[in-house]
């Protein structure tokens, strides 16, 4: 290869050398604007909530995901054992209420999923009005049809609705119930959790899969390796005036100042 | 990233689609977007803060606590400031064309 022809190489270290001085002037500028009211929330321990980026609230974040994944590890089966009991059910429940403020339930409204926890794998985007086209693309639509919602399509994932015991009787309430349900998403290997929508049914059983996620699903939980088909806790998210948005939850969302 | 009022506003697509053309690690790459996600948002509220009358600081901060990526913050703001949303997008714009200038800078 000529010199010509060399790719120019980024100098990472050089990058974020000055990007961490970029960042640490800003900081320092935000301090001073705003006076002794905001840093004193941005200074006291773990108050300043919106940014996993900023120091104080980093530390908050990532002990709280890792505290739910250490957790869910003294609750949750070995892998290969899918089946949760009433009684984990609850404390996974509780614990994700503890940790982000999100009330998530295996069962809701009567409904359950024949699997609360058990393998997800990477689905495809799924089309999201007439016409769409977007990279890994699925060829068919999904089993919600088009998906419309871009956020939904983006956080979307699959669940195996096909095989509920009675689902042939009650389809059409189903059908209706199911179709953008939101579901909160653990990872219980690292405590990311995840607000998510029902929008396709699958995979089909032989895949030893479960459930299916987005690509944005799969790589924000860090489930995008390998095989993409990991362990996940998926509950119902119990949010019946629909505050939670979509997307991850990088804090408690019920802590106030 | 957690879900901010004003991620509408931020349009930092440029940057990323440069970073993607070079080689990093998925870690190298997480870390330069997080420090200029953190100096965007740095930026980004010491306008808001700069414009909002101070009176008002203690409300906008308490309801930015407790739910970041409330639309209605963006209402509050309208309502006391001017022009808000630009002020934002030119804030966010100007920081983004920094990094462009610092990744030129990094580029061998």
């Amino acid at each position: 290869m000529t010199a010509l022809q060399k790719k120019p190489r980024l100098d990472t270290e050089l990058l974020r050398a000055r990007l961490k001085l970029k960042a640490y002037a800003s900081e320092k500028k935000l301090l001073l604007t705003s006076g002794v009211l905001a840093s004193t929330l941005f200074l006291s321990a773990g108050s300043f909530m919106p940014l996993p980026t900023i120091p104080t609230h980093q530390t908050t974040s990532i002990s709280a995901q890792q505290s739910l994944a250490m957790s869910l590890g003294t609750i949750l089966p070995p892998v290969g054992d899918w089946q949760l009991d009433n009684e984990k059910e609850k404390k996974i429940s509780e614990l994700i209420k503890k940790s982000f403020g999100v009330n998530a339930r295996a069962e809701l409204e009567g409904n359950r999923l024949n699997n609360s926890y058990g393998r997800m794998g990477a689905e495809q985007h799924l089309a999201r009005f007439p016409g769409d086209v977007v990279e890994n693309m699925a060829l068919g639509l999904g089993g919600c049809g088009y998906v419309g919602d871009f956020e939904v399509e983006k956080y979307y994932v699959a669940v195996q609705t096909l095989y509920l015991p009675d689902w042939k009787e009650r389809l059409k309430y189903y059908v209706g119930w199911y179709r953008f349900r939101k579901m909160v998403i653990v990872n219980p290997a690292n405590g990311k959790v995840m607000v998510t929508a029902v929008a396709d049914a699958g995979p089909s059983w032989w895949t030893g899969k479960h459930f299916g996620g987005s690509p944005e699903v799969m790589k924000y939980l860090g489930i995008d390796y390998g095989q993409q088909n990991h362990p996940v806790v998926l509950f119902f998210l119990d949010d019946p005036e629909g505050k939670v948005p979509l997307g991850p939850i990088e804090y408690n969302i019920e802590k106030q100042i | 990233m957690a879900k901010i009022f004003y991620d509408h506003l931020v349009v930092l697509e440029e940057v990323t689609t440069i970073l993607k053309t070079y080689q990093l690690s998925n870690d190298e790459h997480e870390e330069i977007v997080e420090l200029m996600n953190k100096t965007i948002h740095h930026e980004v509220l010491s306008v808001i803060l700069k414009k909002l009358p101070a009176e008002k600081h203690k409300d906008f901060l308490k309801m930015f606590h407790v739910a970041p990526h409330n639309v209605k913050l963006l209402d509050f703001l309208k309502n006391e400031i001017e022009n808000i949303e630009e002020e934002i997008k030119t804030v966010a714009e100007k920081v983004k064309k920094e990094f462009l200038v610092e990744i030129k800078r990094a580029t061998k």
